[in-house]
């Protein structure tokens, strides 16, 4: 649960989705759930003469498991928040 | 307005709004599909309603099927109907943005296909 | 808390904060400070550079060519399923 509390805080802020299949696509966080799916609006795709298919997508779901990475602006995470986080979620588990 | 219960019993609201028309983006290579969503469910299977099938090829464009679902070789958007879409081959589900769609000349769009999913 | 390590995770909480070196599915090699990360293996890294490798084919003479290229990311969340190893820092003491 760790990342879908760190996503919901960047709800709102501009991210970059790259996908498995190499597919970029940017936009405004709206939201995220526990399978770390995640909802964009004012969609753009990275390359977009390349993929003229996904022209006419303004608002999107991206299903988690075909994320690779999320680019987050670092000027939005307190990484020392995040580490401190991730050391109580490590020590829970056990 | 479409109820749809999640397997908690709740409607996500990340998927509000959406339930317009839907182009989920099939993770083999160059199928799209279009149509009203009429359901979907946690792992993300989808009821799609008058379903269409796009295929993009580098060497001709989309073109609209015919309403009886005979298709000329040229013919590369195909009319499926009610279709069940399994949740683990979708990778993207976007908004159409419907006069925008309509206003694009598919018999002109070339595009590479998409690579496949690789997980 | 300890910083013993019983367990493969262990490994990687103590790497908190450290720069690691993370090889990804799809020829993808990843280089970042750990911030975070959970059981699935999802990270945050920070100040990520990450290189592809690219093996073509010459049609021709079947030589293969290999290119690799870089980029730079200043925040990054990692899916766990692309990765494959996770190396900490080397340690001198």
């Amino acid at each position: 649960m760790l990342f879908y509390s760190f996503f919901k805080t960047l709800v709102g802020k501009e991210i970059a989705v790259e996908l498995k299949n190499d597919v970029a696509l940017t936009g405004t966080l709206h939201s995220v759930d526990q399978y770390l799916n995640v909802k964009l609006t004012d969609v753009q795709v990275v390359d977009a003469e390349r993929y003229p298919q996904l022209g006419a997508i303004k608002n999107c779901f991206i299903r988690g498991s075909v994320v690779r990475y999320i680019q987050i602006p670092s000027a939005d995470v307190d990484t020392e928040l995040l580490q401190d986080a991730c050391r109580k979620e490590s020590a829970q588990g056990k | 307005m479409l109820l749809v219960r999640t397997h908690r019993g709740c409607l996500l609201p990340l998927r509000e709004g959406l339930l317009k028309r839907f182009a989920p983006i099939s993770r083999h290579v160059l199928v799209f599909y279009q149509g009203n969503l009429k359901g979907y469910d946690h792992t993300i299977n989808l009821v799609l309603e008058g379903c269409k099938e796009r295929i993009y090829s580098q060497s001709r464009g989309v073109e609209q099927a015919r309403e009886t679902g005979t298709y000329s070789s040229m013919v590369v958007q195909v009319q499926l109907g009610l279709y069940i879409c399994r949740g683990d081959n979708i990778a993207v589900i976007g908004e159409v943005d419907e006069v925008e769609d309509a206003s694009k000349d598919l018999s002109r769009i070339r595009a590479e296909p998409l690579k496949p999913v690789t997980h | 808390m300890s910083s013993s390590v019983e367990e493969p995770l262990d490994l990687i909480r103590l790497s908190l904060d450290e720069r690691i070196h993370v090889k990804c599915r799809g020829e993808r090699e990843l280089r970042g400070k750990l911030h975070s990360y959970d059981q699935h293996l999802n990270m945050v890294l920070g100040d990520v550079e990450e290189t592809v490798t690219t093996v073509e084919v010459d049609e021709d003479t079947y030589e293969e060519i290999v290119r690799t290229s870089k980029r730079s990311i200043e925040m990054l969340f990692v899916r766990g399923d692309v990765v494959i190893l996770v190396s900490p820092p080397v340690r001198t003491t």
